[in-house]
């Protein structure tokens, strides 16, 4: 419906006298340089990111990998998405973090203790992030609708709303997901998103090499290969010992000439129709006395009907307490 | 154009009487080589004299291949014979595959009433019959097949109409209870029962 009233004149709010720079897609980021290069205290960054102009989520050519990992960080910018600010301020945040990653991806320490600390560090911001994302405007229908602000595809944007909760939780995983080289994320799904993360804790503790989710995608799916490969050749294994192929040659190999052992036949014929018999006289048997029953009951009168059922009920309690007797 | 029901067909339980075998099955016998190789234009008479030469009766071999024997059920259900015919199928005792093959479309076609009256007699017969259950082969009887199409939800895989329960039928008057061979023999002798079993295919 269009607006039939007047545009009024804008009203003075919290946020206005601040600089904003709208994100749209393929925009280039103009401050983005100027932020990279800024240093690894906190409390820098957070000056920068309040007064920073730079524009979110950049598909910026120069750093493809800062904006791809900044997909698999969506999250914080989809959260924010209501306010800009704090959707910047998120956004710079998310880049100052993955650039401490990379360097020390680059400088493949050997010193655990620097990445222990630096791990704590991250870990703080994680929370950091996760107490102000929660301060933020957070809806995840917003996230998951928010279609400008990242360029990512939607899996992307599900995987971390749907894995929020688990940020504010668990900040361990923090590491993981900033240690490794910045790649395009591969969407993991619920079920081995723990799988992975237990991969790369192993991986860690001997710090040869850092494992991207490609190796842990690549190492996953060639077990999962195996596996599948020594199962089928089971499968194939029991299918063949138990069950022998059936071809015309085999269906006749099986002799069904009658009148080969007549007794025999006879006989046998003689049990299946006396099963048969039984089985019916048996039904027979269990309908008339369901009849039966049902008549009696129908006789008598609410009070005989209440009386035996409670007798019923006790008999019941009586037999299971013996046999719990029996059985101590 | 050799996948329609015969012009002339009734309905069958309602529906087309090839609907009576499942659509994925039914799909790959049209596609199996038995059916366009051997059913093509196969009149009821063709389809008796493959029925005797069946090797014998059940749903599919290992590499699921279904068998000649649901291919001639699916070309009967496709020509519909007149119930004269069919029971004549029934009646002959020289051909123990024709009469399963017969007495399977039976139940598959025929209402509840002359389903027990025309099957159970053959409760009698208790030649042996290859069979296929389950990727395994083996020898069962006509009589078991009988009591299967008579008890059974499902035989070979292929669900059975709806069977009146027999002691409706007998309440309603319609039928009398069941009286076993083992029953009414007794006075008989038993070489009389076996004689009219006798004949192998």
């Amino acid at each position: 419906m269009k607006k039939t009233t007047e545009k009024q004149p804008a009203r003075p709010v919290a946020t206005s006298g601040v600089k904003v720079q709208r994100y749209f897609p393929g925009k280039a980021p103009d401050a983005l340089e100027h932020d990279l290069s800024a240093s690894e205290s906190e409390s820098d960054d957070r000056a920068k990111r309040m007064s920073a102009s730079g524009s979110a989520a950049a598909s910026a050519p120069q750093s493809v990998s800062i904006a791809s990992t900044k997909q698999k960080r969506s999250e914080d910018g989809s959260i924010a998405s209501e306010s800009d600010e704090g959707f910047d301020s998120e956004v710079e945040r998310v880049l100052q973090a993955r650039l401490r990653a990379r360097r020390r991806a680059n400088e493949a320490s050997s010193d655990s203790s620097d990445d222990g600390e630096d791990g704590n560090e991250q870990r703080i911001t994680a929370t950091q992030r996760a107490t102000l994302s929660k301060q933020t405007h957070r809806e995840p229908a917003l996230s998951t609708s928010n279609k400008g602000s990242v360029a990512s595809d939607s899996e992307s944007v599900t995987t971390v709303s749907s894995s929020e909760g688990s940020y504010s939780d668990s900040s361990d995983s923090e590491s993981e997901h900033e240690a490794p080289l910045m790649l395009k994320p591969i969407f993991v799904p619920r079920s081995q998103r723990q799988a992975q993360t237990d991969m790369l804790k192993d991986s860690d503790n001997d710090q040869s090499s850092i494992l991207t989710p490609e190796d842990v995608a690549v190492e996953r799916e060639r077990l999962a290969r195996r596996e599948e490969s020594v199962r089928m050749a089971a499968a194939e294994a029991a299918r063949a010992r138990e069950a022998p192929e059936i071809n015309a040659s085999n269906i006749l190999d099986l002799d069904d000439t009658d009148d080969v052992d007549i007794a025999a036949e006879f006989d046998a014929w003689q049990q299946r129709e006396l099963l048969r018999v039984k089985r019916e006289k048996d039904a027979r048997e269990a309908i008339e006395l369901e009849e039966a029953e049902r008549e009696r009951r129908n006789n008598m009168s609410e009070g005989e009907k209440y009386a035996e059922d409670m007798e019923k009920v006790r008999n019941q309690r009586r037999k299971r307490a013996q046999e719990l007797e029996s059985l101590q | 154009m050799a996948n329609r029901t015969v012009s002339t067909a009734e309905a069958i339980h309602g529906t087309n009487p090839q609907f009576l075998i499942d659509k994925i099955f039914r799909e790959r016998i049209y596609n199996s080589r038995y059916w366009k190789e051997h059913c093509f234009g196969l009149t009821v008479t063709g389809v008796m004299e493959k029925a005797v030469d069946l090797p014998a009766i059940g749903r599919e071999t290992s590499s699921q291949r279904p068998m000649e024997f649901v291919c001639l059920l699916l070309k009967l259900l496709q020509l519909q014979p007149d119930r004269p015919m069919l029971d004549a199928l029934i009646d002959q005792e020289d051909f123990k595959y024709l009469r399963a093959l017969a007495i399977f479309y039976f139940r598959l076609t025929q209402p509840s009433l002359d389903i027990y009256m025309k099957l159970e007699p053959l409760y009698r017969d208790y030649r042996k019959l290859r069979t296929v259950e389950q990727g395994s082969v083996l020898i069962t009887h006509v009589d078991e097949l009988v009591n299967a199409l008579l008890t059974e939800n499902s035989v070979f895989l292929i669900t059975l109409p709806h069977l009146t329960r027999r002691m409706l039928l007998e309440d309603a008057g319609e039928i009398a209870p069941r009286l076993s061979p083992l029953d009414e023999d007794e006075d008989e002798d038993e070489d009389e029962d076996t004689s009219s079993n006798g004949s192998s295919n």
